[in-house]
């Protein structure tokens, strides 16, 4: 036997294992992942959609597992894109090991999916997780039942107390040694027996069918995915279907297969049930309290108010922290670079323009830690259903809210956290709608304007850039929604889950696995942006002379668009550079106009008239998401479409904005 | 007596017999939910602006629009009334909704679950009942806040 067989064999024994993790929302799939995997694990997202998939590893007994969380579906249909995820991926068998989570205190909901795995073939093992809780409620399980009759090993486990961990293991383990498992048969009742029967029979007369679920043409997944969903993603050929339809009332199967279904479902759960427990009062109570007529919105505006505030009171100091090193780094490099161009591009481009970027960290993740806090605890859902009959007059739903406050902070953290939207249409629509919530940045140009040109009426300025902004932000999505998005509509349905106190542990993965993503993905893009935008304010003049830098060539030829506004080359160049980062604008005009930031009043009030300086205000407010933004806008929508899309109809939208104002003001002013 | 679900108060109990909605997936979605014919379900909280609603089924808490709990029907053992919306004649209290201060007014009054009372008239806000020989006159506001159901 030579070496390089021996190696093989090795590595076959010792093989890594995959296994994947699904369940209903909000059963405690993920804090089970986090207990298996700990720190390892890291979020990629699905090739081609915007699910994003948790990956992480564990050893056990020596053997490395590979464990893939799956999206949380109640069904495995390929209807919206989380089930079709799910399901492609269970179907297309890379995973050896299917582990189902159910929750303890609803165990009945979660045997839909076992069913549908069990159907697949694939080896299941069905946890049942959250025991402490039901302990705690005075419910007792038996898992035997279950675990007899659908022949499958079933698990007590608590993620948040780490019991049955072990067990789970251990389990995982013999399943993932096991070979040629039999495959889980369940036994229905005759009349469907026929049917599936009678489908398998058929079916290997039609080739394409059987070359397209060669794994599945034995099985009774087919027959029984098609009674369930119907063929429409199947792809079955039109003859097959007439075979079909003439030899069986399919509505009618269909209807007797649910009944079946939920008949042995319900007995099924019943007989693991030894005691039933009581689960409502106190959840009753706070639900009394969090959904009261006025309580309730009392609540969630202080919530809102809370996490907003929070999120940048805390965070201030470390952003200017951040500043100020970024600030002392600058120097430091001037202080070694000799070269003019090379200093410029490392101080003027790469620093200045990065960190100005990277000064939103302290806040991104704040506001993560706080929004995880507000999900993980229940009441985000809660706070949805507050809200969610204002919301809908905007095509939107009771969680787009929360994103739009969250957007007058930052848009970056804001586009991130409608994640959780599941609603495809009103999620995009939403995305490329909250660009215009004004957001932290632009603050500082409004009040450089305003103190210029309307101090006497600063606040009601302020408030009417505002409430436009939030104007924007429903009407675009409104709008977005009937011309330019287009996907199925989901109606609004969602569970109330229990009240838990969460985690650090899980709170901390969470604001990582968020987070990070800005890091990531923004940082690239950005860096290449300040770069470019440094490439045009240097040359081709060496950045002797900015005036005559390609930059102001820019702002020259959009001049014949702006003129009539009042705005000329050097109001247009300012609000290029914004399009970097959004305070850029006030120190690119102190650059501009060659003054310092102080005297930077006088000699915009000698530019701008006040009708024209308002048209600016608005235009700032709405035009272009700044490069962190649309870089997020990428990574969320998978793909420059909407990316440059944004870029366009935001610009189109704000230069209207602009000479309504001016129109308008004019009359005024 | 056959209702839609969006039509039970606060509290009541009805039992499915079907959903009559439209997609397939939004089907599903629910029947995976757990909102199946046979199944108890109970309305348990309605949003401040009267839209969508909470429902109770099982050991779930699931929220719906009222468009959507409209398409499903649930039996219930009678009609609840609202006094409000009811028609001249007799009915049994079944509950008063409403803060501690109004139920122990009402009860002051006689009115308390299980009293029969006749609605004598009906005069633009103001509605007239009889509850043991004596007549009491209702506005709007506090009639919407007891339910009752037809006394044959």
């Amino acid at each position: 036997m030579s070496k390089d067989t021996l190696k093989d064999n090795v590595e076959t024994v010792d093989k890594e294992a995959e296994i994947s993790i699904i369940g209903n929302p909000n059963v405690g799939k993920t804090s089970l992942f986090n207990l298996l995997t700990g720190t390892k694990q890291y979020v990629a997202n699905w090739p081609g959609v915007t699910v994003e998939k948790k990956i992480g590893s564990f050893k056990y007994k020596g053997k490395t597992f590979k464990l893939v969380d799956l999206p949380g579906v109640y069904t495995l249909s390929a209807k919206s894109e989380d089930e079709r995820v799910a399901k492609d991926y269970l179907i297309s068998n890379t995973s050896e090991i299917v582990i189902v989570v159910a929750d303890a205190l609803n165990l009945e909901s979660s045997m839909f999916l076992l069913f549908q795995l069990i159907e697949i073939g694939v080896k299941t093992i069905l946890v049942i997780n959250s025991v402490d809780e039901a302990r705690e409620k005075g419910r007792i399980i038996d898992p035997s039942p279950i675990s007899k009759t659908l022949n499958i090993p079933v698990i007590l486990t608590s993620a948040k107390t780490g019991e049955g961990k072990e067990e789970l293991l251990e389990e995982a383990y013999k399943l993932s040694k096991e070979k040629n498992l039999t495959k889980k048969k369940i036994m229905y009742p005759e009349e469907i027996e026929n049917f599936i029967n009678f489908f398998q029979d058929k079916v290997s007369k039609y080739p394409k069918i059987s070359s397209k679920y060669q794994n599945y043409i034995d099985s009774s997944w087919l027959p029984i995915y098609f009674l369930e969903f119907g063929s429409e993603d199947l792809e079955l050929p039109q003859d097959f279907l007439t075979e079909l339809k003439e030899n069986f009332d399919i509505e009618d199967l269909k209807n007797k297969y649910l009944n079946w279904k939920f008949n042995f479902i319900s007995y099924l759960v019943s007989s693991s049930i030894i005691k039933e427990g009581i689960d409502w009062s106190l959840r009753d109570i706070l639900d009394h309290v969090f959904t009261h007529k006025i309580l309730g919105i009392l609540i969630y505006v202080f919530a809102l108010f809370a996490v907003f505030s929070l999120t940048f009171s805390l965070a201030q100091p470390l952003s200017d922290l951040l500043d100020s090193a970024f600030t002392f780094l600058g120097n430091s490099i001037s202080e070694f670079v000799t070269i003019p161009w090379l200093e410029s591009l490392l101080v003027d481009g790469v620093i200045a323009g990065v960190g100005g970027v990277l000064v939103f960290i302290p806040q991104i993740f704040i506001l993560f830690f706080f929004l995880g806090f507000l999900e993980e605890s229940g009441y985000l859902p809660r706070a949805a259903f507050l809200v969610d009959r204002i919301a809908r007059n905007f095509g939107l739903s009771g969680r787009s809210f929360m994103s739009i406050i969250l957007g007058f902070g930052c848009n970056v953290p804001a586009i991130i956290s409608t994640k959780t939207i599941a609603n495809k249409k009103e999620r995009l629509a939403l995305i490329l709608s909250l660009p215009f919530a004004s957001c932290s940045a632009r603050l500082p140009v409004y009040i450089l304007l305003i103190s210029a040109f309307f101090s006497t009426h600063a606040a009601t300025i302020m408030l009417l850039v505002y409430l436009s902004s939030i104007a924007l932000v429903l009407i675009s999505s409104k709008f977005l929604q009937r011309f330019i998005t287009q996907s199925e509509d989901i109606p609004f349905i969602i569970e109330l889950p229990r009240f838990r106190m969460p985690t650090l542990k899980n709170l901390s993965i969470y604001t990582w696995n968020r987070g990070k993503h800005f890091l990531q993905k923004a940082g690239g893009i950005i860096l290449i942006a300040t770069v470019l935008i440094w490439l045009l304010s240097f040359f081709p003049n060496f950045g002797t002379d900015i005036n005559s830098s390609f930059a102001a060539s820019i702002g020259r030829v959009f001049e014949p668009l702006t003129n009539h506004l009042g705005w000329d080359w050097r109001i247009n160049t300012g609000l290029i550079f914004g399009v970097a980062a959004k305070e850029i604008v006030v120190s690119s005009y102190a650059t501009i106009f060659n003054v310092g930031e102080g005297s930077l009043t006088y000699a915009l009030q000698n530019a701008l008239t006040p009708a024209s300086a308002l048209a600016l205000i608005f235009f700032v407010m709405a035009y272009i998401p700044c490069f962190a933004t649309l870089a997020t806008i990428k990574a969320e929508t998978n793909g420059w479409k909407w990316a440059i899309f944004s870029f366009i109809y935001t610009t189109v939208v704000a230069y209207l904005i602009a000479n309504l104002v001016f129109f308008v003001g004019g009359i005024f002013l | 007596m056959l209702i839609p679900l969006h039509n039970l108060f606060i509290g009541q109990k009805g039992k499915i017999v079907s959903l009559n909605i439209e997609g397939e997936s939004t089907k599903n979605r629910l029947i995976a939910m757990g909102i199946t014919p046979g199944k108890f379900i109970e309305l348990a909280h309605v949003s401040p602006f009267g839209d969508p609603l909470v429902f109770k089924i099982g050991e779930k808490k699931v929220v719906l629009r009222r468009s959507e709990a409209s398409r499903i029907i649930v039996d219930v053992p009678y009609k609840v009334f609202n006094l409000l919306e009811s028609e001249i004649g007799k009915y049994e209290i079944i509950d008063i909704k409403g803060g501690r201060n109004f139920v122990e007014e009402m009860r002051s009054m006689g009115l308390y679950k299980g009293v029969n009372i006749n609605l004598v008239n009906k005069l633009g806000n103001r509605i007239i009942i009889e509850v043991d020989g004596k007549k009491y006159e209702l506005g709007r506001g506090r009639a919407s806040k007891i339910f009752c159901k037809k006394v044959e």
